[in-house]
């Protein structure tokens, strides 16, 4: 990895500039020279906000240095130079060369894949060094976090973790998935001939040309079989692993296609792209793997991607206006779509007969999941008592919170701290809001509020939204599929509340403080998602 | 008291008067707008501590009391827009309008006391206020949750005359009219005081042109207080919808219907702007058909979803309308659908023009908001210009205030004639803020490109309109 980097000057900071590189079908693409003369001029009359730039040789993007002592811009950019992308050179259309590659592949190969990728990563430690400390010059979010999430790589990657996902979500007929996908599995179906067949019988003669199919022959066998698919992955950067964790399960399933890196998370992606490349290069794997940047919405790049028949799944990840944009355009594709939710935590008057201040602990845990900008994170809390109460159970919180600032001190883009000036000054306005501040600005905080919230306002900021319930079954209407999380405290409603929260349309019911707990098999968003991107395939 | 209200009145006269004088193109107006202005928004400073609630919990807040300038209100106490639907949403849902007028009195500068016995719902309690002299005025977003606006008389009269004074001219300067009317319009608006120009206008009206409002005939919406104003002047006027769009059936619109009631209340409304929809347009476009025949221009107003689909209806009728010339068009409401399609002014634009048989410099754009008290008229050089009646500010994504001749971002006014209410107001839109003079003779402030700003919902009377596709 180190070598290439050297080589072709990749992931390494030369006033300002990085050169990050594509994985196209297996050969690492490096981007051209671009002179920093060039890029000025490319962002001569660009606003802040404007980070991109179409160059016919090159992809430019720009990301605003934070500074980490001050937590505002540095005033500074770094620049990636990205190459152009040929939308039609990443769709795979030699099946026969899919069938005989990756299709063919055992589970045994892709977990040793895997063992590959991650030794490849720990024997270039330094390299991995380095692109974390450009992703801190420009993540929003907390330093803690982000070396956190490039540690976590190492988890996801690993093959005995991989062939758990894989036994658990492909698992069907009580066979672990494994077997699915190796190949095809007989099963004692006892299927039947069908209808028209059943029927034939009173043609004339039909006797024994039907034989085969009433007894014995093909007619009673059947057999089941997990096979990999063309797949785009569109993720979001609201994680640093999400590029990861797309390309781990196009991986998995042992499938061809794209992983397309997030503004914001695009470095990540190199790596594995390093990786790949370095490692395992004439792996077919590696050779049906594409992981490159595009900005969202370029249609000259998704209408080709997005066209029938390019790809079997597109995932799509991301913001309410990036779904919705990929789902009306990929109409004859099936879609697998991580929308946007958010999460909740159930409180119950026990609370306040308890430890207030191991609950605000525990609620504060969840909050604190990606620095609030996950799904799974709490972002509204229903705390059963009176306005008072939640009162004085916010002021706990924000204390908890104010200690996660001193530990993993948060950026706050300048958007996040003007939303928090509109709230306070506009529709929550009557709220009672305990904030904390660093440098004299909001830094976290909780607001008790007691009508209703409306999600769009929230700053997914360390903001904990409280909301006093007589009773926590108020809450309960305000349950529905946008909702993926609910941390309930204490147990005992968890397990009375469980099935009427679970059953308006939230994912995951758990204790409070325990809403970030993954394993291998875990569904998401109520999908087995290696199951979404298998084809399960029937023969005899 | 009173000797007060005198002083502010005399204020606000001078200023409508210096702002009549920039719209006929006047040398020099604009500056003394600009300093009548910041003495009226230093007036409102001072009536706004004394008497309404919020913003003197507010400028407590910040240490603010007595000013000599503006800027420190344009830095600490501005108001989002938000903060006209501050209230909680329960009290609506459980009629509960005795807390209504209590959050009501924290943004209007009386007491609200206003007895709410017998009210059943949130148009009958409008109604009430309304029998009480407070004119409250609604918008909605995709939320469904109303802001609501409130004005007395004198506020309300304030804005009706200064509307009168200001759009006139600035229409006039659009060819709209005869040249008798030009000169008529112009010469009263040079010797008359802005009452008697209103009253003039009022009286006089432009009997020349039939009317066709794009929307429902009653409602509480800004479009629909403008054009009840409106509608008198003209001839005869039709409506799109010979029906009431209250604010509570907004209210459900954007909520969901809760009960039976609300899901009748809905239905009844989609039998009209759904099912009944084609007919209502053929029934305008029959009326704009007749009044031309009758030798009458036509003034058409609406959003741009309505023409839209009036231009849809006019193509499936095979037969464009040719409005006699001088006909004028008004528009606004923003270019990005509730579908979340968008369309083009360009294309839109060609297409008013072909299906009305109007050159499109008769197809005027505006841009306003339920809570200031000023139109934006844009010039045939793609600006919205700014009457220096009102203080435009532009805010950073942080919402500081930045200062500059060409500036991107969220929209703020300081508007001397909202007397009533808050009027410091930040709004929800980012546009592209340009001063100095414009090829069309005016000078100041103007924006040429508006857009919801990120995260802020679709709102105003074009978000209210298109909403009722669904």
């Amino acid at each position: 990895m180190e070598k290439f980097c050297q080589q072709q000057r990749l992931l390494i900071e030369e006033d300002g500039l990085v050169r990050v590189p594509f994985l196209v079908k297996g050969q690492l693409v490096a981007p051209p020279e671009v002179s920093r003369a060039e890029i000025e001029a490319a962002f001569a009359e660009a606003s802040p906000g404007d980070n991109y730039r179409k160059l016919p040789q090159a992809q430019l993007l720009r990301e605003p240095v934070i500074d980490r002592q001050s937590m505002k811009y540095s005033g500074q950019y770094l620049v990636q130079v990205m190459p152009p992308i040929q939308p039609a050179a990443l769709i795979e259309s030699d099946f026969k060369r899919l069938v005989e590659g990756p299709y063919a592949l055992q589970v045994d190969q892709i977990t040793e894949y895997l063992q590959t990728i991650l030794r490849a990563m720990q024997a270039n430690s330094g390299t991995v060094e380095r692109a974390l400390g450009l992703c801190l010059q420009t993540a929003e979010h907390p330093e803690l976090l982000t070396r956190a999430a490039f540690a976590s790589f190492q988890v996801g990657l690993d093959p005995h973790s991989a062939r758990r996902m894989i036994d658990r979500e492909l698992s069907a007929w009580q066979i672990p998935g494994s077997q699915f996908l190796d190949g095809w599995v007989e099963l004692a179906a006892e299927a039947l001939p069908g209808m028209t067949a059943a029927l034939a019988s009173g043609l004339p003669g039909a006797g024994d040309l039907l034989q085969p199919h009433l007894t014995g022959g093909s007619g009673g066998k059947i057999s089941l079989r997990a096979m990999p698919t063309r797949q785009l992955h569109i993720t979001a950067g609201n994680a640093p692993e999400v590029p990861v964790v797309s390309a781990l399960r196009l991986i998995l399933s042992k499938s061809a296609g794209v992983v397309k890196s997030p503004y914001g998370a695009t470095l990540p992606g190199a790596l594995l792209c390093l990786a790949a490349a370095a490692a395992a290069p004439q792996h077919p794997l590696t050779q049906h793997l594409s992981i490159v940047y595009w900005q969202g919405g370029d249609e000259s790049i998704e209408g080709i991607l997005l066209a029938p028949g390019a790809f079997d799944r597109v995932v799509v990840w991301g913001a309410p206006e990036a779904v919705s944009s990929v789902q009306s355009r990929a109409l004859y594709t099936r879609l697998v779509s991580f929308n946007p939710r958010y999460g909740v935590s159930l409180i119950g008057r026990q609370a306040f007969a308890e430890d207030l201040d191991r609950v605000a602990f525990q609620a504060a845990l969840d909050v604190m999941i990606y620095n609030q900008k996950s799904c799974t994170a709490s972002h509204v809390q229903y705390v059963e008592g009176s306005p008072e109460q939640a009162a004085q159970y916010a002021e706990r919180l924000a204390e908890m919170l104010r200690r996660w600032d001193e530990l993993a001190p948060q950026f706050c883009a300048p958007a996040v701290r003007g939303q928090i000036k509109r709230m306070q000054r506009g529709k929550y306005a009557r709220a009672r809001w305990l904030t904390n501040t660093l440098q004299g600005e909001y830094s976290s905080g909780a607001v008790v509020l007691e009508g209703e919230f409306d999600l769009l306002d929230h700053p997914m900021s360390r903001l904990a939204v409280i909301r006093p319930v007589d009773d926590l079954r108020q809450a309960l209407p305000y349950l529905h599929q946008g909702v993926s999380m609910a941390g309930v405290y204490p147990a005992e409603r968890l397990q009375a509340l469980r099935d009427e929260i679970l059953g308006r349309g939230v994912s995951t019911a758990l204790p409070l403080g325990e809403c970030e707990r993954i394993f291998p098999g875990a569904p998401q968003d109520g999908m087995m998602t290696l199951n979404q991107l298998v084809d399960w395939k029937v023969s005899v | 008291m009173v000797e007060k209200a005198f002083k502010l009145a005399a204020s606000h006269r001078q200023l409508i008067q210096a702002t009549q004088a920039w719209a006929r193109g006047e040398r020099g107006a604009l500056g003394r707008a600009r300093a009548l202005r910041e003495q009226a928004i230093l007036e409102n400073h001072a009536h706004y501590l004394e008497r309404l609630p919020v913003y003197r919990r507010f400028a407590d807040q910040e240490a603010i009391g007595a000013l000599q300038e503006i800027e420190p209100i344009k830095q600490h106490l501005m108001l989002p827009d938000e903060i006209f639907k501050s209230y909680d949403q329960r009290w609506l849902d459980e009629h509960d309008y005795g807390r209504m007028n209590a959050w009501l009195e924290e943004i209007f500068h009386q007491p609200v006391e206003v007895d709410v016995k017998g009210i059943q719902s949130l148009d009958d309690w409008i109604e009430r206020l309304g029998e009480h002299g407070i004119r409250l005025v609604c918008s909605s977003g995709t939320s469904g949750n109303l802001s609501f606006v409130p004005r007395d008389a004198s506020n309300w009269n304030t804005f009706v005359t200064a509307s009168a004074c200001i759009l006139g001219p600035l229409l006039m300067r659009r060819k709209a009219g005869t040249w008798m009317q030009q000169i008529l319009v112009l010469g009263a608006a040079r010797l008359l005081s802005p009452e008697s120009f209103a009253g003039l206008s009022r009286k006089v009206g432009v009997r020349d042109f039939d009317a066709a409002f794009l929307d429902f005939q009653s409602g509480r919406t800004g479009n629909q207080t403008l054009e009840q104003q409106l509608a008198p002047l003209f001839r005869k006027h039709v409506y799109l919808y010979e029906t009431t769009l209250s604010p509570s059936t907004i209210r459900i619109l954007g909520r969901g219907p809760k009960n039976e009631r609300e899901q009748e209340q809905l239905l009844r409304l989609q039998e009209v702007v759904v099912h009944q929809k084609m007919d209502n347009y053929k029934r305008v476009i029959e009326q704009m058909r007749q009044s031309t025949a009758d030798g009458q221009k036509v003034f058409i107003f609406g959003t741009t979803q309505q023409y839209l689909e009036l231009c849809q209806a006019i193509g499936e009728l095979k037969t464009p309308v040719h409005l006699k010339p001088g006909s004028l068009v008004f528009y606004g409401g923003g270019w990005k659908l509730f579908s979340g399609e968008k369309i083009g002014r360009e294309k839109l634009v060609g297409m008013m023009a072909e299906s009305l048989g109007l050159p499109a410099a008769r197809i005027v754009e505006g841009y306003s908001m339920t809570e200031i008290n000023a139109f934006m008229l844009r010039c045939e050089y793609g600006r919205f210009h700014i009457p220096p009646s009102l203080e435009a500010v532009i805010y950073d994504e942080e919402l500081n205030p930045m200062t500059g001749s060409e500036l991107r971002g969220v929209i703020g006014f300081l508007d001397p004639f909202a007397t009533a209410y808050p009027g410091f107001m930040i709004s929800g839109d980012e546009v592209r803020y340009v001063e100095g003079e414009c090829e069309c003779g005016l000078e100041g402030a103007a924006v040429t490109e508006i857009g919801r700003a990120r995260g802020r919902e679709i709102k105003g009377c074009g978000g209210i309109m298109a909403a009722l596709k669904a």
